[in-house]
């Protein structure tokens, strides 16, 4: 379906619409050239980095097998996403739930709970996580990477959740109370099969989120708990010109792009729209 | 509504979990740094316990520091206006765009958000730097004689930092302009209004709200943004993330970084505070305006 | 109609003093009231009456802080909605989305562990019913509004469930669309012997529907009684004016008598009415229904009748009736109805005299 905002769109002749077209190309064009030219300049054949690449090879790609150490921080990145992505979804989900279900002012506190993460300088939190977490016991540990990653990703799945919850009609799970079911079923048949596409994107967002933190991860790196992001990190400053750093880096941004696309074939971008900004 | 005694568990049987988790790894820590940044740091035994407020006194009376906070909300200030300025056509286009067309821009838009920070600043590098694409393009017109300096600067910053935020932006502007009832440019044109007089005087009023809401969440983004500052502006030209990464990290004074922290929270919700303020200010005192007009009617 | 005499139970329903209370706010005031066996009930009344409450409380979905209700003899206080089998239509159908037509209706079935042979038989049969046994495997989204509403109905009396209730089932309806559905809904609760409460603002669709109307108004019940005797003998000002049109205007009570009461009106004279509770010296408000006014020669109104003199504003054509808009010489408004076969040819700005019977009067406490 097609919007038009306002009739100023439709009375665009043209000549108009194309330079508005050229526009949101050229737009476009900026928006992907730094990730486009990672991608593209680790096919180069030369020893430096260089953009358009000079001759098209995959031997950077087939030298990070050689250096165990970026395979070691993408695993790691790859699983601490996973694992936050999925905490973070199950307490969108039960947060959602209270605040749709129960509309009271204690919903403030959840807010200011959840939400709020998003809202801090990461340097903030990265900095408060590596001092409270060094001081419970788990500074440096797997765990403590965990929980940072869990509190940076949270937000990101509890708004798309909200979203989804708050589109449910209430009346549907009245029906199938009316018609026999125990509000276990009732939720269970009737109201996650709605909600379902809302706690998929919220998961793909939430992993998107934690698999690219840098900052939080760069507070609490220890030899032991070394994320992708933070591998490239260090690598740049020693060797900015190495182009399997860019072989690695596309590797990350492949990964990052197949979660995109499952996020956008989960969720109808109008419905998205409807409730963000004002 | 109230909750009574049942339907108060029903509230807690759901939140109880992510309350406590949150509380543990998220709140306690937060405000722990609050604390700490009253606290003292001895080179030689460490953190000293104390209710000290002279690291904040030492940041807000050195002109290098301040030179750094300075430097923070100028770059903020200038994206803001940047991603202000690109995305009313991107939106409108967001808008009216159906099918893939309207997914590929969307992706497009989103995608430097959820990639890590740390390869679209590689990108810039590789993009920007003396021997960068761009520095050939520009020589290759004939734009300019010698490679110019685009990265390490200023300007560098609020390119990369534009990159980033103009999602934000665009989908704040093209929220509200979803709003805006078609039939009103109509009526306008129908009276003999231009294209140009029905933005100027329909649709930016009424996409106002977007745009307020927008430019709120990018400078509080920019105020604290790290890793594309840091990478593209480097060490010279410092933004205040990075002085904190700088205190906690190498020079190992928590409590320093703690309270420049803080002042980086601080700074960002004051200049977002006095903006509000600003606002309600203005609109009660205000007779008519058309933000009033449109506050009141929603 | 059946012509050998069946027991039908009274009161197969009984509400019994239900107060349901939400913080600080009073829904439900005390509200009894019984339901017969096959009786249509019509909950009716302006939003925030308390008559979607009364509602949720015979679903189950609120738990009243005090009184009963009981459906053949059973307390339903405590009792979980899914426990109840109480059908319920809402507003907007509720149909599940994500399910098919077929799988919509299997619903309360499948809630019942039937069988899937005997789903599939029934479910065809009730579909079949309402004539949409082609849509069985299309999705609730690509039927029309009166198609969904029999696909609600369909499924909400499938489990053969004691008792019906409509929650507003044609609120969201321009005026036409309302005239069919509800059509069809009479003709689809008409093969029903089950008790209906339904829930309506709407005053002709009550009148339509019901056996029996509940006039409810800020929690509490105003008056119960059939569409006739709400409209013939309104107990109170607010049932009057709810049902049916109406012409008011106020006086003050100069003598009472028998049951009439004799109202000062300023410059237009007397009149008098039924009286409703109304002492000499009180505030009233008169009531007169506009199609119960004739414009008549002066003089020629008998001591059954009252009469007022007035000035024609307008005279609007409306095919099935004219609309004479008139107003009193002591400044209220008048409408009169004049019936298609004895159309008037008054003109406006004409000075006429308005007849109608004291019978047909009403006289309320006024000034409420």
């Amino acid at each position: 379906m097609s919007y038009r905002p306002d009739g100023t769109y439709s009375a665009f002749g043209r000549i108009k619409r194309g330079a508005l077209a050229a526009y949101v190309m050229l737009v476009a064009v900026f928006l992907i050239a730094p990730i486009v030219a990672i991608t593209l300049g680790s096919l180069t054949d030369s020893n430096y980095v260089s953009f358009p690449p000079q001759g098209l090879t995959l031997k950077w790609y087939a030298a990070i097998f050689s250096k165990p150490v970026y395979l070691k921080a993408l695993l790691l990145s790859l699983i601490i996403a996973f694992l936050s992505a999925t905490a973070a979804s199950v307490i969108g989900v039960l947060v959602a739930f209270a605040m749709h279900r129960y509309p009271t002012r204690l919903n403030i506190l959840l807010q200011a709970f959840v939400l709020t993460p998003v809202m801090l300088p990461s340097i903030f939190i990265g900095l408060a996580f590596l001092i409270a977490y060094t001081r419970m016991g788990f500074g440096g540990s797997p765990l403590g990477l965990f929980a940072a990653h869990v509190v940076v990703a949270t937000p990101f799945a509890v708004s798309l959740i909200l979203i989804g919850v708050g589109a449910v009609n209430p009346a549907l799970e009245m029906a199938a109370r009316s018609l026999g079911a125990s509000p276990w079923r009732a939720r269970r048949l009737i109201t996650l099969p709605l909600v379902a596409w809302s706690i998929t994107a919220g998961w793909a967002f939430a992993f998107m989120m934690s698999f690219g933190s840098l900052e939080v991860s760069l507070f609490l790196n220890t030899p032991e708990t070394v994320t992708l992001p933070v591998a490239i990190y260090t690598s740049l400053e020693w060797s900015p010109l190495d182009p399997m750093l860019t072989a690695i880096s596309s590797g990350l941004v492949i990964v990052t792009l197949i979660v995109l696309l499952l996020l956008v074939r989960t969720v109808k971008i109008d419905q998205l729209m409807k409730r963000n900004g004002s | 509504m109230q909750l009574d005694v049942s339907r108060l568990k029903g509230w807690l049987a759901l939140a109880l979990v992510p309350l406590i988790v949150f509380a543990v790894i998220y709140v306690a820590p937060v405000l722990q740094l609050f604390w700490l940044s009253l606290s003292r740091f001895d080179p030689s035994s460490g953190i000293v316990p104390a209710v000290d407020p002279s690291y904040y006194v030492e940041y807000l009376t050195d002109s290098y520091y301040l030179g750094i906070l300075g430097r923070t909300v100028i770059v903020s200030v200038a994206t803001t206006f940047m991603t202000a300025i690109l995305a009313y056509p991107l939106a409108l286009y967001l808008l009216v765009s159906t099918g893939w067309r309207q997914t590929c821009l969307f992706i497009v838009l989103v995608l430097p958000l959820v990639t890590s920070s740390i390869v679209v600043s590689y990108g810039w590098l590789i993009l920007l730097g003396q021997k960068g694409l761009v520095n050939d393009v520009v020589i290759g017109i004939g734009l300019a004689s010698a490679p110019l300096q685009l990265m390490y600067t200023n300007t560098g910053i609020v390119v990369g930092l534009t990159h980033v935020l103009l999602v934000f932006m665009t989908l704040s502007v093209a929220a509200s302009m979803q709003g805006i009832d078609a039939n009103l440019a109509k009526a306008a044109r129908s009276l003999g209004a231009t294209s140009w007089t029905i933005f100027r005087t329909i649709t930016f009023p009424l996409t106002l709200p977007g745009l307020r809401t927008g430019c709120l969440l990018v400078f509080s983004l920019s105020m604290s943004a790290y890793a594309t500052p840091v990478l593209i502006g480097g060490s010279r030209l410092k933004v205040l993330s990075y002085l904190i990464y700088q205190q906690s990290s190498s020079l190992l004074n928590w409590p320093f970084a703690a309270a420049m922290a803080v002042i980086l929270l601080a700074s960002t919700l004051g200049i977002v505070g006095l903006v509000r303020f600003y606002e309600y200010v203005r609109k009660n005192t205000a007779l008519h305006s058309a933000d009033s007009v449109i506050e009141a009617s929603r | 109609m059946d012509s050998h005499l069946e027991i039908v139970t009274m009161n197969y329903i009984e509400i019994d003093d239900l107060k349901v209370r939400y913080g600080d706010f009073q829904a439900l005031s005390g509200v009894s009231f019984n339901v017969a066996e096959r009786e249509r009930i019509c909950l009716l009344g302006p939003s925030g009456c308390g008559k979607t409450t009364t509602l949720q409380v015979m679903a189950g979905f609120v738990v009243p802080a005090s009184g009963e209700v009981r459906l053949a003899g059973r307390s339903l206080i405590g009792l979980a909605p899914e426990k109840r089998n109480i059908g319920i239509m809402f507003q907007n159908y509720a149909l599940f989305p994500h399910m098919t037509v077929f799988e919509n209706v299997a619903f309360g079935l499948r809630m019942r562990s039937a069988s899937n042979a005997e789903i599939k038989q029934e479910v065809m049969i009730a579909l079949e019913r309402v004539k949409l046994a082609h849509a069985a495997e299309k999705m609730p989204s690509m039927m029309s509004g009166g198609e969904q509403q029999r696909i609600a109905f369909a499924r909400a009396v499938i489990v053969k469930p004691s008792l019906l209730l409509l929650d507003e089932p044609f609120s969201n309806l321009d005026a036409r669309l309302r005239q069919e559905m509800r059509g069809e809904l009479l003709e689809m609760l008409a093969g029903l012997p089950i008790a209906t409460i339904m829930v309506t603002h709407d005053q002709e669709e009550a009148m339509a529907i019901a056996d029996r109307i509940v006039v409810m108004r800020a929690g509490h019940i105003e008056q119960i009684g059939t569409p006739s005797e709400i409209y013939d003998t309104p107990r109170s000002l607010f049932a009057a004016r709810f049902i049916g049109d109406s012409n008011t205007f106020s006086g003050k009570v100069v003598s009472t008598d028998a049951d009439i009461a004799e109202i000062e009106v300023g410059a237009l004279g007397r009149v008098r009415g039924k009286n409703h509770g109304l002492n000499t010296g009180a505030n009233a408000e008169v009531l007169v229904r506009p199609q119960r006014v004739i414009i008549a020669e002066p003089k020629s109104a008998n001591t059954q009748q009252n009469s007022v003199p007035a000035t024609v504003e307008r005279v609007l054509f409306l095919g099935h009736r004219t609309e004479i808009h008139v107003r009193l010489d002591n400044g209220f408004k008048f409408v009169i109805w004049a019936p298609d076969h004895n159309r008037t040819d008054v003109q406006p700005g004409a000075s006429v005299m308005l007849v109608w019977n004291v019978a047909d009067t009403f006289a309320f406490p006024g000034g409420a």
